[in-house]
């Protein structure tokens, strides 16, 4: 997991910061409804994706923000699920992994992250 | 981390960043810093369960969030301590914690922090990832 600040590109000013797993199992980046809820994003005004979860489909309402990670910051889409429905926000493929390499070495716990596509 | 932790790896200078297993080749454990400017791998210890920046192209570059992150390896007892609960970390630890997530923001700006980083720990799962040690 690694720390990440979300971003609103219409008000920068607010902005709040929580753990993220960097998934490569996930489509797309998913945070917690609650802390969008902090951002005072309104989430009837969203556009909805519809999300594949192991009870079934569910409706997941959309924004685009400013994420920044590890230094950076970028745009990406970012989804919003009940908290009861997801344990941890997610970093998913798109609008991340399109933007950096990264890989794992398990025998030493590290884990390797460039900001290069 | 301390400045006096920081240990350089002189061979690892900017004409072997774009090669990943000069970076790799450091021992587990070690801190480093390029001994250029030059954008470069950056290399994350994974500890439990929180990803520990150790060091990217120079100290200037670390993320804000560095401290909190030490903070929160050493401290690998609020996993369970605040179990189910959202909680908020600052760089002097644990600020504020509750079952609702508007608490938390409420007491942790009582309590002055500026930005904490807010999660919500698991109640019904251990770690997802465990410690080198």
């Amino acid at each position: 997991m690694v720390a990440v600040r979300l971003i609103r590109i219409d008000e920068p000013e607010k902005s709040i910061r929580a753990l993220a797993l960097v998934d490569s199992g996930a489509d797309h980046c998913l945070f917690q409804r609650e802390l969008g809820e902090q951002l005072g994003l309104e989430f009837d005004d969203l556009p909805l994706v519809t999300g594949r979860t192991a009870a079934g489909p569910i409706q997941i309402p959309v924004c685009r923000l400013k994420l920044e990670l590890l230094g950076q910051v970028f745009e990406c889409a970012v989804g919003f699920v009940d908290e009861a429905k997801l344990e941890k926000n997610l970093l998913g493929r798109e609008g991340i992994f399109d933007q950096i390499q990264l890989g794992f070495r398990e025998s030493r716990l590290e884990f390797y992250f460039r900001w290069e596509p | 981390m301390a400045q006096e932790n920081l240990r350089v790896a002189p061979r690892v200078t900017q004409d072997t960043t774009e090669s990943l297993a000069e970076v790799i080749g450091l021992l587990p454990g070690d801190t480093f810093r390029f001994t250029s400017g030059a954008p470069a791998y950056t290399t994350l210890r994974i500890f439990h369960p929180v990803a520990l920046w150790v060091k990217g192209i120079e100290l200037e570059s670390a993320p804000p969030e560095q401290d909190e992150i030490e903070w929160l390896h050493a401290h690998p007892e609020v996993w369970t301590q605040y179990a189910g609960q959202w909680v908020a970390l600052t760089t002097d630890g644990i600020c504020a914690a509750a079952y609702d997530v508007n608490t938390v923001f409420e007491r942790a700006k009582e309590c002055g922090a500026q930005e904490p980083i807010v999660f919500k720990i698991s109640a019904s799962k251990g770690p997802k990832f465990y410690a080198n040690d």
